[in-house]
């Protein structure tokens, strides 16, 4: 099992790891970033934007589509990745520490898996 | 269900890019090809940069519109003499190899053999020149997400007129956006109702009888919203 035990994961291949301070640290998944190939742009969101859970926030352009980014949470966005806007290929060299957003004043989920059980989705995949 | 042939009759970007995005948003698992054509229009991918893409400017002067789709890649110009394709699908079904097949087939029938010009372009076999690029968006990373490709078909498109209205940065930007590339380009020289008629016949050998319908068959609703978001300066103008 290549997924990281720190933090759960959605169908549409996001990864969210909740802090203890009551935000989320979002990004997306290996299994998305390989099917994405090369990633040359990643428009995240802004400072303050209202995200709800299971709609597109953001979205990402490889050399071979634009691919909307859903969030796994309603709330607010704290911060932005600049590093990851100024340098998208980290998305593809390490896609678990490079997240998008933190999101905060969160009040709902969308469905979320464990390590194991998106481990177990993505095998179903293809 | 049966494909769906959707050919445009507007000339309005705006309203054809609204078009699209409907017919994607709400194509349930449908196969779906949509032609259109937009009147003189620079269009811009999803994260291109319009003040460095273009010369707006003499795009104002001339009455040329600006527009900005929500699939990537780089910017090109769009008139009466070229034709716009969409291929909609789950991402499952989508074979952009597939879509190639049948625009190459269409053009063959008027006696052109095509080559790949890199990934997503294709060219004339004879002298290498691209008459066709593509680009792509998908809504999601799934199986069953409904995506699509779409591109330009050159047949009769004033081409002096690229090179005035396109300016490709020579120099990277210190600040990200995706970057064109030049390419040479050239027209089949074909009728573009011609050309349509024939990729039709080719998509129903294909995927079997489908039924053919006008832009209306997107819901209105819909396509108004996407058409006012898809003009609004703050789409355009960010990158």
């Amino acid at each position: 099992m290549s997924e990281k035990n720190d933090r759960l994961y959605s169908r549409q291949h996001e990864w969210a790891i909740f802090q203890d301070d009551g935000t989320c640290l979002v990004g997306i998944s290996d299994y998305a970033q390989k099917e994405l190939g090369n990633i040359v742009f990643a428009n995240l969101p802004e400072e303050g934007d209202e995200v709800t859970a299971d709609t597109p926030f953001c979205d990402v352009e490889s050399i071979k589509t634009v691919s909307d980014v859903y969030s796994p949470v309603s709330g607010k966005v704290i911060s932005v990745n600049e590093e990851v806007m100024d340098n998208p290929t980290l998305i593809n060299s390490d896609p678990y520490g490079s997240w998008f957003a933190v999101i905060g004043d969160i009040t709902s989920k969308g469905e979320l898996l464990s390590a194991e059980e998106y481990d177990e989705y993505i095998k179903t995949l293809k | 269900m049966k494909p769906l042939i959707v050919t445009g009759t507007s000339y309005d970007p705006y309203h054809n890019l609204a078009v699209e995005e409907t017919l994607l948003r709400t194509s349930c698992g449908r196969r779906i090809l949509y032609l259109w054509q937009n009147d003189r229009t620079v269009v811009i991918g999803r994260h291109q940069d319009a003040k460095a893409e273009c010369n707006l400017e003499k795009m104002k002067e001339d009455g040329v519109l600006l527009s900005k789709r929500i699939s990537g890649g780089g910017a090109v110009y769009h008139d009466m003499g070229n034709i716009n394709f969409t291929f909609i699908a789950p991402r499952g079904l989508l074979s952009v190899d597939e879509d190639f097949e049948i625009i190459s087939e269409a053009v063959r029938s008027f006696g052109i053999y095509t080559c790949r010009t890199g990934n997503n372009d294709l060219g004339i076999a004879s002298s290498g020149a691209k008459f066709s690029g593509s680009a792509f968006y998908q809504s999601g990373p799934d199986e069953d997400s409904p995506c699509f490709h779409h591109g330009t078909i050159l047949c009769s498109c004033d081409i002096e007129k690229m090179g005035k209205y396109l300016t490709p940065p020579a120099e990277k930007l210190e600040r990200h956006g995706v970057q064109s590339v030049r390419a040479r380009v050239a027209n089949l020289g074909l009728d573009s109702g011609k050309v349509k008629e024939s990729i039709i016949k080719v998509f129903e050998e294909r995927f079997g009888e489908a039924k053919r319908a006008g832009e209306e068959e997107a819901d209105p609703g819909m396509v108004a919203e996407a058409a006012a978001r898809l003009s609004s300066h703050s789409w355009l103008f960010s990158i």
